[in-house]
């Protein structure tokens, strides 16, 4: 397994820079790295923004004007959304374990690049997490 | 005075905004023509006088989150070691 590969991609809209491209540019930077990075060597122009949260890299590029935290929000939302629905803390394997779940949660929060649902309670009812649930509650021995 | 307008080269006044309106835009120039736009201020509204065409008014867009990567960091860690030498 190549270290750079990612444990999750998800594109919501146009063809954004691809995740193998963008995350070299990142590293690139010494640490601290900042919350957002201009690309002026990709094209179109990307602007990235990044979030580390347990462990995990969250990377968002956009190549059109964005208020810069209106991104980072809604990283910060997927990933309380993220924890509410794997569980915290958010470990790779549980992501990489619930990948049904969590592609009908991005789908939700952000459709088309607009931010639609973020609030997990609300999410609960659009996101079918049936089979997760009850395949989570079988590893630990409980009744589904 | 509760409109904005910004004569574009100078005579033709192209666009007016309201103050409101003009809170939610971001105002950038090509910074190559070294060319800044002229701020008059009165009371709750502003009017902005540009010296050059070349200044652009652009409309932040909401649609604009295109993707999303997770990574997971401690392989970043694993690689920097091996890269080092010291595994």
């Amino acid at each position: 397994m190549n270290h750079s590969d990612s444990i999750l991609q998800h594109v919501f809209r146009s063809r954004p820079a691809p995740a193998s491209v963008v995350l070299p540019l990142y590293l690139e930077y010494p640490a601290p790295r900042p919350a957002l990075i201009h690309l002026p060597g990709i094209n179109p122009s990307t602007v990235l923004f990044s979030l580390v949260h347990s462990n995990l890299l969250f990377l968002s590029p956009s190549s059109r004007d964005i208020e810069p935290l209106f991104v980072l929000e809604f990283l910060h939302r997927v990933i309380d959304v993220l924890e509410e629905f794997v569980g915290a803390p958010l470990l790779a394997s549980k992501i990489q374990g619930g990948y049904d779940v969590i592609a009908q949660l991005l789908g939700e929060m952000c459709d088309a690049g607009s931010v639609s649902n973020s609030e997990p309670n609300a999410l609960r009812d659009d996101v079918d997490t049936s089979g997760w649930v009850g395949k989570l509650l079988g590893g630990v021995g409980m009744p589904g | 005075m509760s409109d904005l307008r910004y004569p574009m080269g100078g005579t033709k006044v192209d666009k007016t905004y309201r103050w409101s309106q003009l809170k939610s835009r971001s105002i950038t120039r090509e910074t190559r023509e070294g060319q800044l736009p002229v701020f008059q201020k009165w009371s709750s509204t502003i009017r902005l006088y540009f010296r050059k065409t070349s200044i652009n008014v652009r409309t932040m867009v909401s649609n604009a989150i295109e993707a999303l990567y997770i990574f997971d960091s401690n392989q970043f860690v694993a690689t920097i070691i091996e890269r080092q030498g010291l595994y």
